[in-house]
């Protein structure tokens, strides 16, 4: 018996071919519609900054806006906050980014500075991202204006190595130059046209080497200024750190001043040097001189090596707190629960809404009282308009019924009217009805309807924007949530219960809910006149 | 077939009903008289429903003409005739969650009918089809009263005809009477389409037929007249059953050498007979003349051929 019960279902689920039909088509449509809708990762929410500093660090902080992946930044302005704000209001964009006037002072004072970021809450899954992208922005804002600063440092620390090794090859010319001045001199006696010449040049190649020096060590204080003046912008959390590497920065300007020093002492006297006077002496001096100068510099140098100019661990201490975000959700707090109440309504509505009509008029085909009833006098239209006023009232009663439990027992929120909730959730419910007469104008038997509907309404409630934003579907995906009536009954939903809005604000939602009213309504017209019994 | 006349109710000419390459009906012709009963005859697949649902208009024909009280029926069905003609479908086409009273209202309500003639009308065929407490639920009743009330919904809107479509299939016997003789009351002045292949009822009931099979007319006519005729070729049985049978061999042979076609088997002779009333009486003196058995006969009948003999001679010649 057991074997005879599998193969009698069987046969009997093989015999409905539409039945069959679509138990292979809707796990392809709902897989389909599934992985085509909540494929993305939530990135791109389109933002506005103001900038009402339109300075170098606030352009810095928009650079920093920009790097990140979740904003994307579709207008920069200088207008009213107010006006941005009322776009926010109106969907078009999800956050406004406010750069206040006194941005950059506050970096350059030292003090803690505020960007103002509004995000918008009526959806909560966006309000989460923008929410928890906007240490992000901070992050991004101080790296770029720290970078700003801290390369700068950072080449002028390079040029210096590189001088240093130059200047180290300087002082080798010299004393090889001095050298051969005293080699020089010792070999007067023996030409003295070509000693004169000799000496000169050595001379002067002497003269030139100091020049140089004398050019490198002006350069590397302005250098050093540079860094300084630089580091002394830095507000870090940690200034005693900052404070000693400016010192020992200072330490090592004014030991380049005393070998400038010594440098244009030592030229003075290669400048009085000559072959008559005393060349001899004034080498000497000059050797004390460079060596001296020589001592001072490999000071110098060691000093720069114990400034050990870590800039990565300043970077980090300068990243800790100069900026902050106030965070301000423009529809206020809104939970997760009353983000998804709207769509939730609409599915609900239209659920039973849908599953009413077409179950009562498959059945009514099945049982053949629809065939019977189409050879009495009244018409199709009286007993069709008949069928939706009656499903419409239950659809009513359902709606309120609805929304009372939601409200009343998880105090879900409405902040516009209730008129204008009833009003759309009432299009939603003539939608699903109109939505249900076509149906089973299509469908022979409750097995195969059974199928049919949440096909129909899966799909449309997956693509609803209910659980995952627009922003967030791809393009065609987009196109494809217009096909849905519960994709605009939550957004006007949204609008009323969450925003606050009047109706007369989501007229074009209203507009595209009465077609879907009346296209299935037609399509039922054209189909029903084909109905075979 | 003439055309359509005051005296007839419905005229069918010519019609042909395609499906696809289907052809469900070929060329059938026939007229209704009015109040009369008349028989759409043939087994399962004749093409009896696929008639029926172009006489309601739910389907068009493909080819050539229908008339019904004057009017013709085309690709569009005249409005006035939803009024006028009524169908008992093969199925029960209830509101099985509704009761009696709320069926029939519902439906007094499509005939366009006022309340008070609703009410007046469930009244009255509530005694007449004998339908009971009128507040059952049709979900509660028996299948013979599912049928009653089925009957009853079609005459809600008081039309002249009505179309029953196997209506009367798997009843009880109580209403298989109350049913047969509230439509030979409804013959008065009204028109009814019987469709059945149980020819027997439809012999007793129907006053015109036509024998439908795979869409073609096989045959139709009076009842009487086509039973009447086929008789005159085709012998009734009259048969005889005796207590023993020690005489039947006699009996037998004595109805053979006086020319009878007859034959034995067990207590029980067969005789075929052209015509019986003339016969009975020379049958009944034999039987007196052999042995004294008027009063020990245990089963005497006659058995004239009729519509089932008729349909299955026609589908044999139909197959030949």
């Amino acid at each position: 018996m057991f074997l005879s019960v599998i193969k009698k279902e069987a046969k009997e689920l093989l015999q409905d071919k539409g039945f069959l039909a679509l138990a292979i088509i809707e796990p392809i449509i709902f897989i389909l519609i599934f992985g085509s809708t909540f494929q993305n990762s939530p990135e791109n929410i389109s933002t506005v900054i103001v900038d009402m500093d339109n300075s170098a660090f606030s352009y810095y902080a928009i650079q920093g806006i920009n790097e990140s992946d979740v904003y994307n930044v579709i207008d920069v302005v200088n207008t009213p906050l107010e006006e941005q704000i009322n776009r926010a209001n109106r969907s078009e964009i999800r956050a406004v980014i406010y750069i206040p006037k006194n941005f950059s002072r506050g970096i350059n004072s030292s003090e803690t500075t505020t960007i103002e970021a509004y995000f918008d809450s009526s959806d909560f899954i966006i309000y989460a991202f923008l929410s928890g992208a906007q240490g992000e922005i901070i992050r991004n804002s101080l790296k770029n204006i720290t970078s700003d600063i801290v390369n700068d440092i950072e080449s002028e620390k390079d040029y210096n190595k590189r001088k240093v090794d130059e200047i180290k090859s300087i002082f080798d010319t010299i004393e090889s130059q001095i050298s051969s001045l005293e080699d020089n001199f010792n070999e007067s006696e023996r030409s003295k046209e070509d000693y004169t010449k000799r000496v000169n040049k050595t001379l002067n190649n002497i003269k030139a080497g100091f020049n140089t020096q004398l050019d490198f060590f002006s350069n590397a204080e302005r250098s050093i200024s540079t860094i300084v003046l630089s580091l002394q912008l830095l507000e870090t959390s940690n200034n005693t750190q900052r404070d000693g590497l400016i010192g020992g920065l200072q330490g090592i300007q004014s030991s380049f001043s005393s070998i400038k020093v010594s440098i244009i002492g030592s030229i003075s006297e290669l400048n009085g040097a000559s072959l008559s006077g005393n060349l001899s002496s004034t080498t000497e001096i000059i050797r004390d001189k460079l060596n001296t100068m020589k001592d001072q510099f490999y000071n110098a140098e060691a000093l720069s090596r114990d400034v050990n100019l870590d800039l990565s661990r300043l970077k980090g201490a300068f990243l800790a707190e100069p900026i902050l975000i106030k965070e301000k959700a423009i529809h206020g707090e809104i939970t997760y629960f009353d983000s998804l109440g709207p769509g939730i309504l609409s599915f609900i509505i239209f659920f039973i809404a849908l599953t009413a009509p077409t179950i009562n008029i498959i059945k009514e085909k099945e049982n053949n009282t629809l065939y019977r009833l189409s050879t009495t006098p009244s018409s199709g239209a009286i007993i069709f308009m008949g069928k939706f006023l009656i499903f419409l009232v239950f659809g009513f009663i359902e709606m309120i019924f609805t929304l009372f439990l939601a409200v009343a027992f998880y105090n879900m929120r409405i902040n516009g009217s209730f008129f204008a909730t009833f009003t759309i959730l009432f299009l939603v419910a003539c939608s699903a009805i109109s939505f249900g007469l076509f149906i089973s104008s299509r469908i022979k038997t409750i097995q195969q309807g059974l199928l049919v509907i949440p096909m129909v309404i899966v799909p449309f409630f997956l693509v609803s924007r209910t659980f995952y934003p627009g922003d967030f579907l791809p393009v065609y995906m987009k196109y494809v949530s217009y096909l849905s009536p519960l994709t605009f009954s939550t957004h006007a939903l949204r609008e009323v219960m969450l925003k606050g809005v009047a109706l007369t604000s989501v007229l074009s939602d209203i507009a595209v809910l009465l077609l879907f009213i009346f296209i299935p309504l037609i399509l039922f017209i054209i189909s029903y006149r084909k109905i075979k019994y | 077939m003439g055309e359509a006349t005051d005296d007839c109710a419905i005229v069918v000419k010519n019609i042909s009903k395609k499906f696809g390459d289907v052809l469900a009906i070929d060329n059938v012709s026939f007229k209704v008289r009015k109040n009369s009963i008349f028989g759409l005859l043939g087994s399962n697949g004749a093409g009896k429903s696929t008639m029926i649902s172009m006489l309601v208009g739910l389907l068009g024909p493909s080819g050539g003409e229908i008339t019904i009280l004057q009017n013709r029926v085309g690709a569009t069905y005249p409005a006035i005739l939803k009024k006028k003609v009524a169908i008992v479908p093969q199925s029960l086409s209830l509101y099985e969650d509704l009761s009696i009273y709320d069926n029939l209202y519902f439906f007094g309500n499509a005939y366009g009918l006022s309340s008070e003639l609703i009410r007046k009308k469930i009244r009255f065929l509530s005694d007449t089809l004998r339908l009971g407490d009128i507040y059952r639920k049709v979900r509660h009743l028996s299948g013979g009263y599912q049928r009653r009330v089925s009957l009853a919904m079609a005459l809600m809107g008081n039309p002249e005809i009505i179309l029953l479509d196997e209506a009367l299939v798997g009843i009880d016997l109580e209403t298989r009477e109350v049913t047969l003789n509230f439509l030979n009351g409804l013959k008065r002045d009204k028109t009814i389409i019987y469709t059945t292949h149980a020819l027997e009822e439809a012999e007793n009931l129907c006053d015109e037929i036509v024998f439908l099979h795979h869409g073609k007319k096989l045959k139709g006519g009076l009842t009487e007249q086509i039973v009447e005729e086929y008789a005159k070729k085709h012998p009734s049985e009259i048969k005889v059953t005796l207590p023993d049978f020690k005489e039947i061999s006699k009996i037998c042979l004595l109805l053979k050498k006086k020319g009878y076609n007859a034959s034995s088997h067990q207590t029980t002779i067969s005789i075929k007979s052209l015509s019986d009333e003339q016969d009975l009486s020379k049958i009944i003196s034999i039987l007196k003349h052999v042995a004294n058995y008027r009063a020990d006969v245990i089963d005497f009948s006659i058995k004239k051929p009729g519509l089932n003999e008729i349909m299955l001679d026609l589908l044999s010649r139909e197959r030949k």
